[in-house]
């Protein structure tokens, strides 16, 4: 398979998920934008291992995606504590620390 | 003897300093006899180093250095020092003596003359500060400790002109002291400068043996001998910044006998002669001097022939006698012009703390106008203050100051222009005469024109006076005319300072009979228009042009003050409030705002901004570490 086709199709992914980060201002969105990035960065790295015939990468993948699971849980909490107690669902409302 | 000079300062130093820190624990009575008991030490200390010079023989010697003594070593820069050291030499012999002894018997008089008055223990301190500065004035080897004295002096002349602060006139007037003297400080500051630049040396001694090397350039001399002048004429109340004298008269009359007259004001005198070697090689800078001295005595005397305040006379008397030590020391006759000091410090000191008394005697009245016949009330005044008059107005023979002036207006004549300066100086003579017998005969003759408050004196106060009139007379005798008595003082400061140039025979005798003329006319006019002044109430004290003196304060006032002034508020529209505030000032904050304002909005709490800051900074890292490793080759 071409290097590259598949390095551009992570890329790709990664900047679908960088564009909907920046673009979108509900909390869902950019969790989900930041799982579309995770998941460019770890096609990279599966890439890598294929290329290089080197099972790291793999392994690699497999520990991103537990770290991933892990990171939603506490940021969906957050998110979920958000809308409770600050009725905030948008990004740009919370600046409470700002004068 | 030796290791006892620092007491000489040192005395009035310590006495000062326990005044000012324990004087609130002991009665003032007794702060102002241990204030007069520290300045008798000094005084007796240098009346021993003159038994014991004296016994010595070999005092022919040239510049010879008779005590020196270092103290410590006062600050270090590198291998550069200053040594706080105190040397004692022919000059500064003289000057010691003039100021312990005279500073001595001022104290005495000060005891029972301020008493209870209102700050008597500040008085004191004063007082012993001052003696202390002059002290070390004319005792310092180096000019930093010269330059530590002459400022000392400055400070407590400003205090003690100011010491009836509680009246705005008087504070304005001790300002008016200070800053005007201020100039001549700021000139001695820079001379100082410009003397280490040149000379890489600030000890006296050794300047004195460079300048003699003659290696320096004349250019630079030039300048040191202007700047040491000015000093010296802000200091002594020369012509152009004379102003401040007359209005020093506020503080108390033992004060203006102390430092107005006997001691502080000569400084610029003993500084110039000091400095003679600089001098001798400039004759242009002593023909300046020796001008402005004219000047200074003809115009100081015009202007003491209206004047009425009694002090006011006294102090443009002064005025015109330093202006004869001034004339003195432009012709080169330095022994002279310190002969002069000697018998003026003498004489003046006697008619202020005189003039003191006779003022309290009117009941602070200070005109002479509304004095009078007070010669029978208080008769030991009228003999004293009559003794004082006729010396200041010279009386041929008997007087000291005839001893004095009259080889100074000899030795004028010897000068480039020297018969200007001897008219100058001859006319001076002339109206010292008829001012001090106007003053004697309006103050102690005829009949009282207001109420007389017999004034008891102690016998504290009528020794110091018995003894500066016993020297009025007699101190003159060290030093006569034409050899037929002795000459003690010259040819003894020939050493260091030369003999002055006299003229010879005919002009000689012809100078000193006019000089005797000038004097007795000056008397006999007093006699006669004296009483038609009182009365017919209208005379010498009517003439505006010379009771205002010129006119010179009324004019400094309008041309130097005022566009001063106008220049000052013209700075702080312009430059303060134009330039600071508006342009500095607002473009600083505006910078400033403008700056913390765009940081503070990418603070803005947003958290998607964060977010592209995030991205870019990345993306610009990323760029830089691809930039590299693969760098672009062009």
């Amino acid at each position: 398979m071409n290097l590259s086709i598949c390095v551009s199709l992570s890329l790709f992914l990664f900047f679908i998920g960088l564009t909907v980060v920046l673009v979108r201002k509900e909390f869902l969105f950019i969790l989900m934008g930041m799982e579309i990035m995770f998941n460019g960065a770890a096609l990279t790295a599966v890439i890598g291992a294929q290329h290089w015939q080197d099972p790291f990468g793999q392994v690699l993948t497999l520990f991103i995606m537990i770290i991933a699971g892990v990171e939603l849980t506490v940021s969906l909490l957050i998110v979920m504590h958000c809308y409770r107690t600050l009725k905030i669902s948008n990004i740009d409302e919370l600046k409470q620390l700002h004068d | 003897m030796n290791s006892l000079i620092w007491l000489i300062p040192g005395a009035p130093l310590i006495g000062a300093g326990f005044i000012i820190l324990f004087g609130s624990l002991i009665s003032a009575q007794i702060c102002a006899r241990m204030a007069a008991l520290m300045v008798l030490i000094s005084a007796t200390l240098v009346l021993s180093l003159w038994v014991e010079l004296l016994g010595q023989a070999n005092t022919t010697v040239p510049n010879a250095i008779l005590y020196h003594q270092a103290l410590f070593s006062w600050m270090s820069i590198g291998d550069w020092k200053v040594d706080l050291s105190l040397t004692v030499d022919k000059i500064s012999l003289i000057m010691m003596t003039v100021a312990s002894s005279v500073g001595f018997l001022i104290h005495l008089f000060s005891i029972n003359f301020m008493k209870d008055e209102q700050g008597e223990r500040r008085y004191f301190f004063y007082l012993n500060l001052f003696i202390f500065g002059m002290l070390s004035f004319v005792m310092a080897h180096d000019l930093i400790l010269l330059y530590l004295g002459w400022e000392v002096m400055g400070l407590c002349s400003y205090a003690l002109v100011a010491f009836y602060y509680q009246k705005s006139h008087y504070a304005y007037c001790g300002r008016k002291a200070f800053v005007v003297t201020r100039i001549g400080d700021t000139a001695l500051a820079i001379a100082i400068m410009v003397i280490f630049a040149n000379f890489h040396s600030i000890e006296l001694p050794q300047i004195a043996t460079l300048i003699d090397a003659q290696q320096i350039n004349p250019i630079s001399l030039t300048l040191i001998g202007g700047l040491l002048i000015i000093a010296a004429i802000a200091k002594s109340a020369q012509f152009p910044l004379h102003v401040w004298l007359p209005d020093a008269m506020t503080g108390p009359s033992t004060v203006s006998a102390l430092i107005h007259a006997a001691t502080m004001v000569t400084a610029g005198v003993y500084l110039l002669i000091r400095f003679h070697p600089l001098f001798d090689q400039l004759p242009d800078l002593q023909l300046i001097i020796a001008f402005i001295g004219c000047l200074t005595a003809f115009f100081a005397a015009s202007a003491a022939l209206s004047q009425n305040d009694l002090k006011k006379i006294l102090a443009y008397s002064t005025i015109s006698q330093i202006g004869y030590m001034f004339a003195a020391v432009g012709v080169g006759a330095y022994g002279f012009a310190l002969f002069h000091l000697i018998v003026h410090a003498c004489f003046k000191a006697l008619l202020f703390m005189s003039s003191g008394v006779i003022i309290k005697a009117y009941n602070e009245e200070h005109d002479i106008r509304k004095m009078g016949g007070l010669g029978q009330k208080m008769p030991f005044l009228r003999y004293i203050y009559l003794i004082g008059s006729l010396t200041l107005a010279a009386l041929p023979f008997v007087t000291a100051s005839y001893y004095s002036k009259d080889p100074i207006i000899a030795a004028t004549y010897t000068q480039d222009f020297g018969f200007y300066l001897t008219a100058l100086a001859l006319l001076g003579a002339l109206m010292t005469g008829l001012y001090s017998m106007r003053m004697y005969l309006m103050i102690f003759s005829g009949t009282p024109r207001s109420e007389i408050h017999p004034y008891a004196m102690s016998i504290g106060m009528k020794l110091p006076l018995t003894i500066l009139a016993f020297l009025s007379i007699t101190i003159g005798f060290i030093q006569t005319p034409w050899s037929w008595g002795p000459e003690l003082l010259i040819p003894w400061l020939a050493s260091d300072l030369g003999l002055p140039h006299l003229p010879h025979g005919a002009i000689d005798v012809t100078i000193n009979l006019l000089g005797i003329a000038a004097s007795l006319i000056g008397i006999g006019l007093a006699c006669y228009l004296t009483p038609k002044e009182l009365k017919h109430q209208q005379g010498l004290g009517n003439v505006a042009f010379l009771n205002q003196a010129w006119y010179i304060d009324a004019l400094s006032m309008k041309w130097i003050v005022t566009p001063y002034y106008y220049l000052c508020s013209l700075c702080r529209v312009f430059i303060e409030k134009v330039v600071f505030f508006h342009v500095i000032e607002s473009s600083i904050t505006g910078m400033l705002i403008t700056g913390h304002r765009s940081l503070s909005r990418s603070q803005a709490g947003l958290i998607t901004r964060y977010l592209y800051f995030i991205c870019f900074g990345a993306i610009g890292l990323l760029a830089y570490i691809l930039m590299t490793i693969y760098p672009i080759h062009a």
